[in-house]
């Protein structure tokens, strides 16, 4: 059995967090490459209030954000990982994909690798029928990923975050879904 | 981490594997056991069979699944009790079945608790949680016995059903209080 709870892939271990992420992780968080397409940080969404809401999730639902890590290269890079969003949209109750990962680690298709081990873990443990993930139409960089997981997006699925003021910059939203079906073909190709 | 196999004072727990699928499907064949369960529906062999494979991953990657209860060293298992996700979104819950023959000696009970010690110790879960349909008045009182605590009633998924969780540092306290 494996003894800490986590997701392998060829190059990554995605696994539980443990209190040392924290300072890398609001490093991390700290970083205007990272924040480009993020809120700014606020009172109750710190970096900290973050880690404790995605432990919550684990302790709820048995999956969650997971904490990345990139043997003989980084200890804790980041997260990647399902998480069921907290707020109320046109495609809600439903388990979402997504990653944040150090900029000094973009470009390595780290991400990719670890969404699709948390996709098939979605599709496979899960059994869920669909997966959805979204992001601003500006965050080209993480469209990209979406797209090579295999994930499709419709202009009548685009939606304001209800979480975000309504004239914030960043309201506006793209939405990407992959159904099970088109998972199963794609890891047929893969 | 401790092995997945785990022993209570009178029953054996070990994670279900694939010789062992005749002998659950068997026991969710069963009309008492799947009224709650499965909603009274039937589940066929299939299912069973992609439940033994999802448990397996589940204890290959996190520890948890689905564990077979036997007594005595027979073969034959008379319950399985674990982890596992329900509902959509997936929320992760303790379980368990008895066969009704061996129902009224607190079977259920007594692997709830080893399970929940299991998490709590084992896997470092925090919480746990637990939910059971509205009517099913003997699998709430184990949840009680388990010092579990209520949380709400809900229909979910067309479900009614009330909540019950645990928190690690509430189970900790009641057993300090009461050892085992």
């Amino acid at each position: 059995m494996n003894p800490e709870n986590e997701l392998v892939t060829d190059r990554l271990r995605l696994r539980r967090w443990r209190d040392s992420d924290r300072a890398t992780f609001a490093e991390l968080n700290s970083d205007p490459k990272v924040r480009e397409y993020l809120p700014a940080a606020s009172p109750g969404n710190e970096s900290d209030d973050i880690v404790d809401r995605i432990e919550a999730h684990f302790d709820q639902h048995g999956f969650g954000l997971w904490a990345v890590e990139i043997p003989d290269r980084a200890r804790f890079a980041g997260f990647v990982g399902l998480s069921v969003p907290g707020f109320e949209a046109h495609f809600t109750p439903c388990v979402e994909i997504g990653w944040r990962l150090a900029a000094e680690l973009w470009g390595y298709g780290y991400a990719t690798e670890g969404a699709r081990s948390a996709l098939a873990f979605g599709f496979d443990v899960l059994g869920l029928n669909e997966i959805v993930s979204f992001t601003v139409p500006a965050n080209q960089r993480s469209r990209r990923v979406m797209e090579k997981l295999g994930m499709t997006t419709h202009p009548e699925d685009e939606f304001d975050h209800p979480l975000l003021p309504l004239a914030h910059p960043l309201r506006r939203h793209v939405l990407y879904r992959i159904p099970r079906t088109v998972a199963a073909r794609a890891e047929d190709r893969g | 981490m401790s092995s997945p196999e785990i022993n209570s004072s009178r029953f054996s727990l070990r994670p279900v594997r694939d010789e062992d699928l005749e002998a659950l499907h068997a026991l969710f064949a069963d009309e008492e056991v799947r009224r709650y369960l499965w909603d009274g529906k039937e589940v066929s062999l299939e299912t069973t069979c992609q439940i033994v494979e999802k448990s397996q991953r589940l204890f290959d990657e996190f520890g948890f699944g689905v564990w077979l209860v036997r007594e005595g060293g027979i073969d034959s298992p008379i319950g399985f009790a674990g982890y596992w996700h329900f509902y959509h979104p997936p929320v992760l819950e303790l379980f368990y079945g008895v066969a009704p023959r061996c129902w009224q000696r607190g079977i259920a009970t007594e692997c709830g608790s080893a399970l929940l010690r299991y998490a709590f110790e084992a896997l470092r879960f925090r919480r746990v949680e637990a939910s059971v349909h509205v009517d099913n008045t003997a699998s709430a009182r184990v949840l009680e016995k388990l010092r579990m605590v209520w949380q709400r009633r809900e229909v979910v998924d067309g479900r009614d059903a009330v909540f019950y969780a645990l928190e690690r540092d509430d189970w900790k306290r009641a057993n300090s209080e009461e050892p085992n």
